[in-house]
Protein backbone atom coordinates (compact mmCIF):
# COMPACT_ATOMS: atom_id res chain seq x y z
CA UNK A 1 0.00 0.00 0.00
CA UNK A 2 0.82 3.74 -0.35
CA UNK A 3 1.36 5.76 2.44
CA UNK A 4 0.33 9.36 3.79
CA UNK A 5 3.71 10.81 4.51
CA UNK A 6 3.21 14.56 5.02
CA UNK A 7 -0.42 16.94 5.49
CA UNK A 8 -0.54 20.39 5.50
CA UNK A 9 -3.02 23.27 5.33
CA UNK A 10 -1.82 26.57 4.82
CA UNK A 11 -3.24 30.31 3.82
CA UNK A 12 -2.08 31.07 -0.06
CA UNK A 13 -0.75 35.06 0.07
CA UNK A 14 1.82 36.78 1.46
CA UNK A 15 1.78 40.64 0.49
CA UNK A 16 4.47 43.42 0.91
CA UNK A 17 5.74 43.29 4.51
CA UNK A 18 5.60 46.96 4.54
CA UNK A 19 4.47 48.22 7.89
CA UNK A 20 3.85 44.36 9.19
CA UNK A 21 7.47 43.07 9.35
CA UNK A 22 6.82 40.55 12.22
CA UNK A 23 4.09 39.47 10.46
CA UNK A 24 4.99 38.69 7.45
CA UNK A 25 8.34 36.80 9.09
CA UNK A 26 6.00 34.42 10.80
CA UNK A 27 3.84 34.03 7.72
CA UNK A 28 7.40 32.79 5.70
CA UNK A 29 8.65 31.04 8.51
CA UNK A 30 5.61 28.83 8.17
CA UNK A 31 6.04 28.17 4.44
CA UNK A 32 9.72 27.38 5.08
CA UNK A 33 9.12 24.89 8.05
CA UNK A 34 6.44 23.21 5.88
CA UNK A 35 9.09 22.97 3.31
CA UNK A 36 11.70 21.58 5.79
CA UNK A 37 8.78 18.70 6.93
CA UNK A 38 7.77 18.28 3.44
CA UNK A 39 11.68 17.59 2.39
CA UNK A 40 12.12 14.99 5.63
CA UNK A 41 8.69 13.25 4.34
CA UNK A 42 10.20 12.71 1.06
CA UNK A 43 6.93 12.83 -1.03
CA UNK A 44 6.77 10.83 -4.53
CA UNK A 45 3.85 13.34 -5.49
CA UNK A 46 1.99 15.82 -3.54
CA UNK A 47 -1.64 16.78 -4.15
CA UNK A 48 -2.30 20.44 -4.00
CA UNK A 49 -5.50 21.58 -3.28
CA UNK A 50 -6.94 25.22 -3.48
CA UNK A 51 -9.09 27.76 -4.96
CA UNK A 52 -8.60 29.22 -8.48
CA UNK A 53 -8.91 32.98 -9.25
CA UNK A 54 -9.68 33.54 -12.90
CA UNK A 55 -6.20 32.60 -14.97
CA UNK A 56 -7.48 28.82 -15.98
CA UNK A 57 -10.87 28.57 -14.63
CA UNK A 58 -12.32 31.84 -15.71
CA UNK A 59 -14.75 33.55 -13.09
CA UNK A 60 -18.01 34.28 -15.66
CA UNK A 61 -17.61 30.11 -16.04
CA UNK A 62 -17.13 27.17 -16.48
CA UNK A 63 -16.84 26.11 -12.73
CA UNK A 64 -16.69 22.67 -12.68
CA UNK A 65 -17.18 21.93 -8.14
CA UNK A 66 -13.84 20.12 -8.70
CA UNK A 67 -11.66 19.77 -11.58
CA UNK A 68 -8.05 18.20 -11.32
CA UNK A 69 -5.13 18.90 -13.40
CA UNK A 70 -3.81 16.48 -15.17
CA UNK A 71 -0.52 18.10 -17.17
CA UNK A 72 2.85 16.17 -17.12
CA UNK A 73 4.02 19.83 -16.04
CA UNK A 74 2.23 23.02 -14.46
CA UNK A 75 3.04 26.33 -15.64
CA UNK A 76 3.02 29.43 -12.95
CA UNK A 77 0.91 31.98 -13.83
CA UNK A 78 3.26 34.68 -12.46
CA UNK A 79 0.96 37.39 -10.76
CA UNK A 80 2.25 39.25 -7.64
CA UNK A 81 5.58 38.75 -8.91
CA UNK A 82 5.71 35.07 -7.94
CA UNK A 83 8.10 33.40 -10.04
CA UNK A 84 7.21 31.80 -13.49
CA UNK A 85 8.19 28.10 -13.60
CA UNK A 86 7.38 24.82 -14.36
CA UNK A 87 6.49 22.46 -12.23
CA UNK A 88 6.34 18.32 -12.78
CA UNK A 89 2.92 17.04 -12.91
CA UNK A 90 1.98 13.57 -11.84
CA UNK A 91 -0.12 12.74 -14.56
CA UNK A 92 -0.73 9.01 -13.62
CA UNK A 93 -1.92 9.61 -9.90
CA UNK A 94 -3.79 12.40 -11.44
CA UNK A 95 -5.74 10.11 -13.85
CA UNK A 96 -6.06 7.54 -10.68
CA UNK A 97 -7.49 10.03 -8.67
CA UNK A 98 -10.62 11.08 -11.30
CA UNK A 99 -11.34 7.32 -11.77
CA UNK A 100 -11.49 6.38 -7.76
CA UNK A 101 -13.40 9.50 -7.28
CA UNK A 102 -15.77 8.80 -10.30
CA UNK A 103 -16.37 4.90 -8.80
CA UNK A 104 -16.79 6.91 -5.45
CA UNK A 105 -19.82 9.26 -7.20
CA UNK A 106 -18.20 12.05 -8.17
CA UNK A 107 -17.65 13.51 -11.18
CA UNK A 108 -14.36 15.65 -11.30
CA UNK A 109 -13.41 17.80 -14.50
CA UNK A 110 -10.06 17.64 -15.59
CA UNK A 111 -8.07 20.17 -17.45
CA UNK A 112 -4.06 19.82 -18.91
CA UNK A 113 -3.22 22.93 -19.58
CA UNK A 114 -3.32 24.36 -15.63
CA UNK A 115 -1.99 27.92 -14.91
CA UNK A 116 -1.18 27.90 -11.56
CA UNK A 117 -1.75 31.26 -9.99
CA UNK A 118 -0.78 32.17 -6.56
CA UNK A 119 -3.22 29.76 -4.84
CA UNK A 120 -0.96 26.64 -6.25
CA UNK A 121 2.16 28.86 -6.75
CA UNK A 122 2.71 30.67 -4.29
CA UNK A 123 2.91 28.34 -0.97
CA UNK A 124 4.28 25.53 -3.35
CA UNK A 125 7.65 28.18 -4.17
CA UNK A 126 7.80 29.46 -0.96
CA UNK A 127 8.36 26.02 0.85
CA UNK A 128 9.98 24.11 -2.36
CA UNK A 129 11.87 26.41 -4.16
CA UNK A 130 13.37 23.88 -6.15
CA UNK A 131 9.63 22.48 -6.87
CA UNK A 132 11.06 19.34 -8.02
CA UNK A 133 8.30 16.99 -6.11
CA UNK A 134 5.87 16.34 -8.72
CA UNK A 135 2.07 17.65 -8.37
CA UNK A 136 -1.35 17.08 -8.84
CA UNK A 137 -3.51 20.11 -8.63
CA UNK A 138 -7.21 20.16 -7.30
CA UNK A 139 -9.06 23.20 -8.13
CA UNK A 140 -11.97 23.49 -5.32
CA UNK A 141 -14.71 25.87 -6.85
CA UNK A 142 -15.35 28.84 -5.11
CA UNK A 143 -16.47 31.28 -7.67
CA UNK A 144 -19.97 29.86 -8.69
CA UNK A 145 -22.26 29.79 -5.40
CA UNK A 146 -24.83 28.13 -7.21
CA UNK A 147 -22.22 25.02 -7.76
CA UNK A 148 -19.98 25.70 -5.49
CA UNK A 149 -19.59 22.00 -3.55
CA UNK A 150 -20.44 21.74 0.16
CA UNK A 151 -17.68 21.05 2.66
CA UNK A 152 -19.14 18.18 3.66
CA UNK A 153 -19.02 16.64 0.09
CA UNK A 154 -14.78 18.04 0.03
CA UNK A 155 -14.22 16.20 3.15
CA UNK A 156 -16.06 12.99 1.97
CA UNK A 157 -13.08 13.61 -1.43
CA UNK A 158 -10.64 13.52 0.98
CA UNK A 159 -11.76 10.54 2.26
CA UNK A 160 -12.01 8.82 -1.40
CA UNK A 161 -8.31 10.18 -1.76
CA UNK A 162 -7.04 8.48 1.27
CA UNK A 163 -8.69 5.27 0.59
CA UNK A 164 -6.89 5.24 -3.12
CA UNK A 165 -3.61 6.29 -1.49
CA UNK A 166 -3.94 3.20 0.79
CA UNK A 167 -4.86 1.44 -2.30
CA UNK A 168 -1.50 2.62 -4.41
CA UNK A 169 1.49 0.50 -4.74
CA UNK A 170 3.84 -0.19 -2.15
CA UNK A 171 5.99 1.85 -1.18
CA UNK A 172 4.49 4.84 -3.16
CA UNK A 173 5.15 8.16 -0.53
CA UNK A 174 2.11 10.43 -1.00
CA UNK A 175 2.05 14.14 0.75
CA UNK A 176 -1.19 16.33 0.66
CA UNK A 177 -1.66 20.66 1.01
CA UNK A 178 -4.87 22.01 1.38
CA UNK A 179 -4.46 26.03 0.42
CA UNK A 180 -6.19 29.10 1.06
CA UNK A 181 -8.27 31.08 3.69
CA UNK A 182 -8.70 32.15 6.61
CA UNK A 183 -11.21 34.95 6.85
CA UNK A 184 -11.02 37.03 4.26
CA UNK A 185 -13.60 39.28 2.37
CA UNK A 186 -12.51 39.40 -2.00
CA UNK A 187 -13.77 42.40 -4.41
CA UNK A 188 -16.23 43.43 -1.78
CA UNK A 189 -17.23 46.49 0.38
CA UNK A 190 -16.36 44.51 3.34
CA UNK A 191 -12.27 43.95 2.17
CA UNK A 192 -9.89 44.11 4.93
CA UNK A 193 -12.25 42.69 7.54
CA UNK A 194 -10.58 39.57 9.43
CA UNK A 195 -12.89 37.23 11.40
CA UNK A 196 -10.39 36.03 13.85
CA UNK A 197 -12.72 34.38 16.27
CA UNK A 198 -13.96 32.51 13.23
CA UNK A 199 -10.27 31.76 12.00
CA UNK A 200 -9.31 30.40 15.98
CA UNK A 201 -12.25 28.37 16.36
CA UNK A 202 -11.47 26.64 12.76
CA UNK A 203 -7.96 25.87 13.32
CA UNK A 204 -8.65 24.30 16.85
CA UNK A 205 -11.55 22.32 15.42
CA UNK A 206 -9.31 20.93 12.81
CA UNK A 207 -6.03 20.39 14.91
CA UNK A 208 -8.26 18.50 17.95
CA UNK A 209 -8.91 15.74 14.21
CA UNK A 210 -12.69 17.48 14.44
CA UNK A 211 -12.68 18.87 11.04
CA UNK A 212 -15.57 16.33 10.43
CA UNK A 213 -17.58 19.46 12.33
CA UNK A 214 -16.12 21.77 10.14
CA UNK A 215 -17.13 19.43 7.23
CA UNK A 216 -21.36 20.57 8.59
CA UNK A 217 -20.98 23.92 8.21
CA UNK A 218 -23.14 25.24 5.25
CA UNK A 219 -21.74 27.69 2.68
CA UNK A 220 -24.27 30.67 3.90
CA UNK A 221 -22.44 30.01 7.63
CA UNK A 222 -19.10 30.01 6.18
CA UNK A 223 -20.00 33.32 3.73
CA UNK A 224 -21.40 35.39 6.85
CA UNK A 225 -18.85 34.78 9.33
CA UNK A 226 -15.46 33.98 7.06
CA UNK A 227 -16.73 35.93 4.05
CA UNK A 228 -16.22 35.15 -0.05
CA UNK A 229 -12.29 34.48 0.72
CA UNK A 230 -12.87 32.17 3.33
CA UNK A 231 -15.26 29.70 1.58
CA UNK A 232 -11.57 28.49 0.58
CA UNK A 233 -11.63 26.63 4.11
CA UNK A 234 -13.20 23.39 2.02
CA UNK A 235 -9.27 23.14 0.34
CA UNK A 236 -8.29 22.63 4.69
CA UNK A 237 -11.45 20.30 5.34
CA UNK A 238 -10.83 18.24 2.15
CA UNK A 239 -7.17 17.75 3.45
CA UNK A 240 -9.51 17.28 7.02
CA UNK A 241 -10.86 14.74 5.51
CA UNK A 242 -7.34 12.82 4.25
CA UNK A 243 -6.24 12.75 7.85
CA UNK A 244 -9.50 11.83 9.53
CA UNK A 245 -9.61 11.93 13.33
CA UNK A 246 -5.60 12.74 13.39
CA UNK A 247 -4.68 15.98 15.69
CA UNK A 248 -2.61 18.47 13.79
CA UNK A 249 -0.35 21.26 15.11
CA UNK A 250 -0.69 25.02 14.52
CA UNK A 251 2.30 26.47 12.86
CA UNK A 252 1.19 29.77 13.51
CA UNK A 253 -1.53 32.17 13.15
CA UNK A 254 -1.96 36.02 11.80
CA UNK A 255 -4.77 37.94 11.48
CA UNK A 256 -3.32 40.65 8.75
CA UNK A 257 -5.91 43.39 7.98
CA UNK A 258 -3.25 44.81 5.84
CA UNK A 259 -3.42 41.36 3.76
CA UNK A 260 -7.03 41.65 4.03
CA UNK A 261 -6.69 38.34 5.38
CA UNK A 262 -6.38 36.04 8.55
CA UNK A 263 -3.11 34.08 7.93
CA UNK A 264 -2.46 30.54 9.57
CA UNK A 265 -0.78 27.37 8.65
CA UNK A 266 -1.24 23.10 9.62
CA UNK A 267 1.03 20.32 9.87
CA UNK A 268 -0.89 16.66 10.65
CA UNK A 269 2.03 14.29 11.35
CA UNK A 270 1.78 11.23 9.52
CA UNK A 271 3.19 7.85 9.50
CA UNK B 1 -28.63 44.90 -13.44
CA UNK B 2 -26.37 42.60 -14.43
CA UNK B 3 -22.95 43.71 -15.44
CA UNK B 4 -22.25 41.26 -18.25
CA UNK B 5 -20.48 43.35 -20.47
CA UNK B 6 -17.82 44.87 -17.94
CA UNK B 7 -17.63 41.58 -15.99
CA UNK B 8 -16.79 40.37 -19.92
CA UNK B 9 -14.57 42.67 -20.83
CA UNK B 10 -12.32 42.39 -17.43
CA UNK B 11 -12.06 38.86 -17.58
CA UNK B 12 -10.83 39.48 -20.92
CA UNK B 13 -7.80 41.18 -19.21
CA UNK B 14 -7.61 38.23 -17.25
CA UNK B 15 -6.94 35.44 -20.05
CA UNK B 16 -5.23 38.01 -21.81
CA UNK B 17 -1.96 39.71 -21.32
CA UNK B 18 -2.69 42.40 -24.33
CA UNK B 19 -5.86 43.10 -22.91
CA UNK B 20 -4.75 42.98 -19.56
CA UNK B 21 -2.10 46.25 -20.33
CA UNK B 22 -5.26 47.75 -22.69
CA UNK B 23 -7.46 47.73 -19.61
CA UNK B 24 -4.96 49.32 -17.39
CA UNK B 25 -4.35 52.03 -19.66
CA UNK B 26 -8.12 52.15 -20.30
CA UNK B 27 -7.48 51.97 -24.27
CA UNK B 28 -10.34 53.30 -25.99
CA UNK B 29 -9.98 50.86 -28.52
CA UNK B 30 -10.82 48.17 -25.88
CA UNK B 31 -13.45 49.39 -23.69
CA UNK B 32 -15.24 50.55 -26.91
CA UNK B 33 -15.50 46.87 -28.08
CA UNK B 34 -17.73 46.33 -25.09
CA UNK B 35 -21.38 47.81 -24.75
CA UNK B 36 -21.25 49.63 -21.21
CA UNK B 37 -23.18 52.12 -19.53
CA UNK B 38 -21.43 55.35 -18.20
CA UNK B 39 -21.33 54.40 -14.75
CA UNK B 40 -19.65 51.43 -16.01
CA UNK B 41 -16.99 53.43 -17.72
CA UNK B 42 -16.97 55.34 -14.73
CA UNK B 43 -16.69 52.59 -12.43
CA UNK B 44 -13.37 51.48 -14.83
CA UNK B 45 -11.71 55.15 -13.97
CA UNK B 46 -11.65 54.51 -9.93
CA UNK B 47 -12.31 51.24 -9.45
CA UNK B 48 -13.53 50.49 -5.69
CA UNK B 49 -15.00 47.49 -4.07
CA UNK B 50 -18.03 49.63 -3.30
CA UNK B 51 -18.74 51.06 -6.80
CA UNK B 52 -17.93 47.50 -8.12
CA UNK B 53 -19.99 45.38 -5.97
CA UNK B 54 -22.93 48.19 -6.90
CA UNK B 55 -22.41 47.94 -10.56
CA UNK B 56 -23.11 43.87 -10.18
CA UNK B 57 -19.00 42.76 -10.96
CA UNK B 58 -18.06 39.86 -10.26
CA UNK B 59 -15.69 39.61 -6.99
CA UNK B 60 -12.73 37.74 -8.34
CA UNK B 61 -12.97 40.20 -11.53
CA UNK B 62 -13.25 43.30 -9.42
CA UNK B 63 -10.09 42.40 -7.50
CA UNK B 64 -8.47 41.73 -10.92
CA UNK B 65 -9.20 45.36 -12.38
CA UNK B 66 -8.54 46.96 -8.73
CA UNK B 67 -5.09 45.29 -9.18
CA UNK B 68 -4.80 46.15 -12.67
CA UNK B 69 -5.94 49.98 -12.63
CA UNK B 70 -4.49 50.81 -9.05
CA UNK B 71 -0.80 51.19 -9.01
CA UNK B 72 -1.19 51.15 -5.02
CA UNK B 73 -2.62 48.05 -4.88
CA UNK B 74 -0.21 46.32 -7.01
CA UNK B 75 2.38 47.60 -5.33
CA UNK B 76 0.98 46.23 -1.45
CA UNK B 77 -0.25 42.85 -2.98
CA UNK B 78 3.22 41.83 -4.10
CA UNK B 79 4.86 39.11 -3.21
CA UNK B 80 8.11 39.71 -5.01
CA UNK B 81 10.50 40.26 -1.92
CA UNK B 82 9.81 36.68 -0.58
CA UNK B 83 11.32 35.29 -3.64
CA UNK B 84 14.25 37.22 -4.85
CA UNK B 85 16.50 34.61 -3.46
CA UNK B 86 14.90 31.87 -5.61
CA UNK B 87 16.34 33.70 -9.37
CA UNK B 88 19.23 30.87 -9.72
CA UNK B 89 16.57 28.06 -8.86
CA UNK B 90 13.86 28.82 -11.17
CA UNK B 91 13.69 26.12 -13.72
CA UNK B 92 11.82 25.63 -17.74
Amino acid sequence: MGQLVGAFCTSHIAFSSQGVEDKAKRVIDGFREIGRRLKVARPDVLIIASSEHGPSLLPLGPQPPFTVGIGDTIETYGEMSIPKVRIPGHQQFARAFIQAAREAGFDIASIEDLRADHGIALPLLLALPEHSIPIVPLIININAPDIMPTPRRCYQLGRVLRRLIDARPQGERVAVMGTGGLSHWVGVPEMGRVNEDFDRRFLDLLASGRGAEAAEWSPEQILKEAGNGGQEIRTWIFVAGIVGEASGEVLYYEPIPQWLTGMGALSFPCA
Amino acid sequence: MSAIELNRLIQRAVAYEDAARQLASLDRQLIEQYDLTEPEKDVLKAPTPERLAQVGVHPMLAMWLMILRSPEITSSMDAGEYFRDQEDVQGG
